[in-house]
């Protein structure tokens, strides 16, 4: 058993080598000292400023309203999307409804669509019933394009809880509703919780919906705002960009953090 | 007891989903299939062309290339992420600290896209990290233009695309490989299954569910990839590394021509929903076990 | 590290409005006496936010208007963005964009407003010349003014200069001479290229076939040369040849942020518009002292003048503004000297408004240099062709830079492009 665990470990860390030698690129050079920065990515520490650069950039781009807005959009987003995907993956799931392909690819089929062909149409429609550059017009669509692969998850985790457990709610009395909160909906958090966190990471983001039906500052997101540092015609040193993108994903990254322990720990026990 | 027909109380569970996702698509789909019959381009006024922008698509000799790469970039979607996801969360799931090891693959998702494509553009552009490491470690000879020329760009792009998105796999299939009842684990292990054979014997099964969300979701996103190209190529050099999403926002956003970019836009959905449809179908069936 | 050189009252006044702006959001900025006009304003100019906040100052000062920029990253998203504005009348009041072939859609579609009268205002006050009106006219209506009159010189690192004892060259011998010496010594491309974006392609295009010929280049763009005209292929020539001399920086070069130092400290020479003067004096370098640029010397010795490369952004006013008449009035204030003096200190670059005085040195020596040497100005590539042409034409173009198409493969692809798109976009616009 213990050579089997020194084995995996050795290969485990092979792997994640690919991902952490990346990372600890962008990490220092986001953080290098401005004074020693030329303008090229570099394998060596060039100073080391994350307090400095994190201030640089804070100061570069107003995040506050961005961040703000992006965490309207993300929990309320991916929230409400995540839920009302599970209350439909039920059904799909539990209630036995006719033509229950037709309402699988209502549902899903969304997911087929490429973006940018969403664009366009959306601020026409959005000009004309006045939710262009509001909040809740973007809350809606960020719901509407998170629904669908929440749905899709939700749905095939639910298709693994064994159908006996309905059946005994369902002797006990309980309605649809009761069936779906006290059984489904506890027994499907690992996945609902990772749907969660994916399409918050989404939301999170997320640049050219904002950029194309939001207009204003306090209504835009986050990666809107953060664009504006880079392009042809910026003045903002790399390091800083980076390191406001680094505060940028701070929120997202600490979400992980937390969440793991919901998706992962869960149903060990349980089953 | 078995086949209920449930009352229309069940359809109230569907409403609260169906309503934002037909309110943002309806139009869209609706309006992008009307142009597509059109010679719309820019702001003046347009006509009805029948056929004809879906015959040009079709006639297009870059067609090739373009399909060429997304067959690419599926196979290599399937092959990367989904594979070393699945190895890696198998892994992961048996040794403790499994959580650094998780939030390791996971963090490159959480960046990002502007961070990501820094990143990656500046270890494979020419004078980027790559070469340098290349300089140092005396394999001078090896250096290219990765990001110039095909077919390294597409390996590029497909090696920075693997790095941001195998944590999503990976936290795929921990949720299925966590969902497996543990006493069935046991038992395979009191049979004295090695872990190659407490893999595919007992746990590969139970991933069933969970694998045809990341298959499916793998192959809907790699047949649909626009972001990754656009962001580092452009599609370019003369058009190399084009993938059909970037072909159509080609045409339509910076051609202006909304009918040929609509045109290919109702191919490219067409197509995504073709493969899903087949991909999906055993899924859809077994349904029929509840 | 936003540095740039500011007269102290401008700066005050620049500081202020940017901490309300901050302050309040973007709320209306209060004002007791009269009301205030916020026209929304869109752009695709990253980093420019402070420069049209200065701008808006000057505005409110001049004719009580305010701008509210909103920034848009991504330059394709917004000219698709601004085509749906057009449609739907919901968008900004003002805008910017692009002259030439660029803006026909625009004004023919309905996105821009007619401001001939706005001009012929202008004209006659000698606020502005002129000679730059026929760049925003369609059918006879002008429909935008310019957002800074660009050169495209070669800037140079003076330092270096000095230091391998080199002079401005004056005829191309003594260029290919300056080019042999940096390479020899400094061990870098000497002149700077990319293919990154694709457009950067037509930068040595149109560089080289006006210092070989102006007229021919003038032809070309009005297709009554054809691309594989054996004078065309002898430009295409001789630009492989100095490819393959390994003159010019690798094809994934960027030119962006902090990424000008970078080039000119190693001893590359960029070539790029006067825009982009705002850039390098952002990373502490000093124009006149550090830098400097120099009109690149013909080629062919046979011709009298030197030809330049010019280049002029747009701004227009939304044909569907509700606040139309507003925006109108706003862009003859732009126009005005008060404004243009700002934005000629806030940009570093050259303005319309020939009244102002060139403050940066290095523009003001180039300016002085094409007026007294009668330099010929000649409209970027960029505007001078059907549009579809123009975009596929770089992707050509940016596959032969990086060597996987020859000259003769080049200049037969872009001949059937040519054809093609030319026979559409008169289809289509007529001969504008």
């Amino acid at each position: 058993m213990k050579r089997q665990s020194i084995g995996r470990h050795a290969l485990l860390i092979f792997l994640a080598l690919g991902w952490v030698i990346p990372l600890y690129l962008l990490v220092i050079n986001a953080f290098a000292d401005l004074k020693r920065w030329d303008a090229i990515f570099d394998w060596n520490f060039k100073g080391w400023e994350p307090r400095e650069n994190f201030k640089l950039a804070w100061e570069a781009a107003t995040l506050t309203p961005g961040l703000k807005s992006n965490l309207f959009y993300g929990i309320l987003g991916a929230g409400i999307s995540v839920f009302v995907a599970s209350l439909a993956a039920f059904a799909i799931v539990a209630l036995n409804p006719k033509r229950r392909s037709m309402w699988f690819w209502l549902i899903y089929g969304a997911n087929l669509v490429p973006y940018p062909m969403l664009l366009l149409p959306l601020f026409e429609s959005f000009a004309t019933t006045g939710l262009y550059d509001t909040r809740w017009g973007l809350l809606l669509v960020y719901i509407g394009v998170a629904i669908p692969f929440a749905f899709f998850l939700g749905r095939n985790h639910m298709l693994s809880i064994p159908k006996e457990l309905l059946e005994a709610s369902k002797l006990d009395g309980a309605n649809k509703m009761q069936s779906y909160a006290r059984i489904f909906l506890p027994l499907s958090l690992p996945a609902l919780g990772a749907a969660f966190l994916f399409q918050f990471t989404w939301i999170w983001n997320d640049l050219v919906f904002g950029l194309t039906l939001t207009t204003s500052d306090e209504i835009r997101p986050l990666m809107s705002t953060l664009s504006t540092l880079q392009g042809m015609y910026g003045n903002v040193p790399t390091p800083v960009i980076l390191s406001a993108n680094f505060i940028a994903s701070l929120p997202t990254a600490f979400l992980y953090i937390v969440g793991q322990r919901l998706f992962v720990a869960g149903l060990k026990a349980g089953s | 007891m078995s086949k209920s027909k449930s009352g229309a109380t069940t359809y109230l569970f569907f409403i609260p989903a169906l309503l934002p996702v037909l309110s943002i698509l309806l139009y869209p789909i609706g309006k992008t299939l009307y142009l597509s019959f059109t010679n719309s381009e820019g702001l003046t006024e347009f006509q009805f062309v029948g056929l004809t922008n879906y015959l040009n698509f079709f006639s297009e000799p870059v067609l090739r290339t373009t399909m060429g790469n997304v067959v690419i970039w599926t196979v290599a979607t399937l092959l990367l992420p989904v594979t070393l996801g699945l190895a890696i969360a198998y892994i992961v799931s048996g040794v403790k600290g499994s959580g650094i090891y998780r939030m390791i693959f996971l963090l490159p998702y959480v960046l990002s896209g502007v961070a990501v494509g820094t990143l990656w553009f500046n270890i494979f552009e020419t004078e980027g990290l790559l070469n340098h490491l290349l300089t140092v470690i005396g394999m001078e000879g090896f250096q290219k233009s990765w990001l110039l020329y095909a077919p390294t760009n597409t390996i590029a792009m497909i090696v920075a695309s693997t790095w941001a998105s195998t944590g999503l796999v990976v936290v795929l299939f921990t949720v299925g490989i966590q969902s497996v009842p543990l006493q069935t684990v046991e038992a395979g292990r009191l049979d004295g299954a090695n872990a190659w054979q407490l893999f595919w014997k007992v746990v590969w099964p139970q991933l069933k569910y969970i694998r045809a969300v990341v298959i499916g979701t793998a192959l809907a996103n790699s047949l649909r990839t626009f972001d990754i190209v656009w962001v580092m190529t452009g599609g370019g050099p003369a058009r190399s590394s084009e993938t059909l999403a970037v072909t159509m926002y080609r045409e339509s956003f910076l051609l202006n021509r909304y009918g040929a970019g609509s045109a290919i836009a109702v191919v490219l959905m067409i197509l995504v929903a073709g493969v899903s449809y087949f991909a999906l179908r055993n899924g859809v069936k077994k349904e029929e076990v509840m | 590290m936003i540095k740039s050189k500011k007269g102290i009252a401008l700066a005050t006044a620049s500081a202020l409005v940017v901490s309300t702006a901050a302050l309040a959001g973007s709320a209306l900025p209060a004002n007791a006496a009269s009301k205030t006009t916020v026209l929304k304003f869109y752009h695709d100019k990253n980093g420019w936010d402070s420069r049209f906040i200065a701008v808006s100052a000057g505005l409110k000062d001049g004719i009580n208007v305010t701008l509210k920029p909103s920034t848009y990253a991504d330059t394709t998203l917004y000219q698709n963005t601004l085509n749906q504005a057009a449609k739907t009348g919901k968008g900004p009041d003002l805008l910017t964009w692009w002259s030439g072939y660029r803006m026909v859609d625009g004004a023919k579609g309905g996105l821009f407003a007619d401001i001939s009268d706005v001009w012929k205002d202008a004209i006659k006050a000698g606020d502005v010349s002129a000679d730059l009106q026929k760049q925003f006219m369609v059918g006879g209506k002008t429909y935008a003014i310019p957002n800074g009159v660009s050169y495209w010189p070669l800037f140079y690192n003076k330092k270096v200069f000095a230091e391998l004892n080199l002079k401005v060259p004056t005829t191309w011998d003594e260029f290919i001479n300056v080019l042999d010496t940096i390479k020899k010594n400094k061990k870098v491309a000497p002149l700077s290229s990319s293919v990154d974006g694709k457009w950067p392609s037509f930068i040595w295009f149109e560089q080289l076939l006006i210092s070989q010929d102006p007229k021919l280049y003038l032809d070309l763009t009005s297709n009554k040369v054809k691309y594989n005209d054996p004078k065309v292929i002898a430009v295409l020539e001789r630009w492989k040849q100095m490819l393959d001399a390994g003159y010019f920086t690798a094809g994934d070069t960027s030119f962006w942020g902090d990424q000008s130092k970078k080039l000119l400290d190693q001893g590359t020479m960029i070539a790029l518009g006067t825009w982009y003067n705002g850039s390098i004096i952002a990373t502490g370098m000093t124009p006149g002292k550090d830098y400097d640029a120099f009109v690149i010397p013909n080629i062919n010795p046979a011709l009298k003048t030197q030809s330049i490369i010019v280049e002029s952004g747009a701004i227009g006013a939304l044909a569907k503004s509700k606040n139309l008449a507003i925006a109108k009035k706003a862009l003859r204030e732009w126009l005005k000297f008060p404004v243009q003096a700002i934005w000629a200190d806030q940009s570093g670059d050259g303005v319309p408004n020939p009244k102002v005085p060139v403050a940066d040195p290095v523009i003001k020596g180039l300016s002085k240099y094409v007026s007294s040497n009668k330099v010929n100005l000649i409209q970027r590539y960029w505007e001078s062709g059907p549009v579809p042409l123009i975009e596929g034409g770089v992707e050509i173009l940016s596959a032969f830079v990086i060597g996987t198409k020859s000259v003769k493969q080049t200049a037969d692809e872009l001949t059937a492009l040519s054809d093609k798109e030319w026979a559409a976009w008169t289809k289509k616009y007529g001969k504008s």
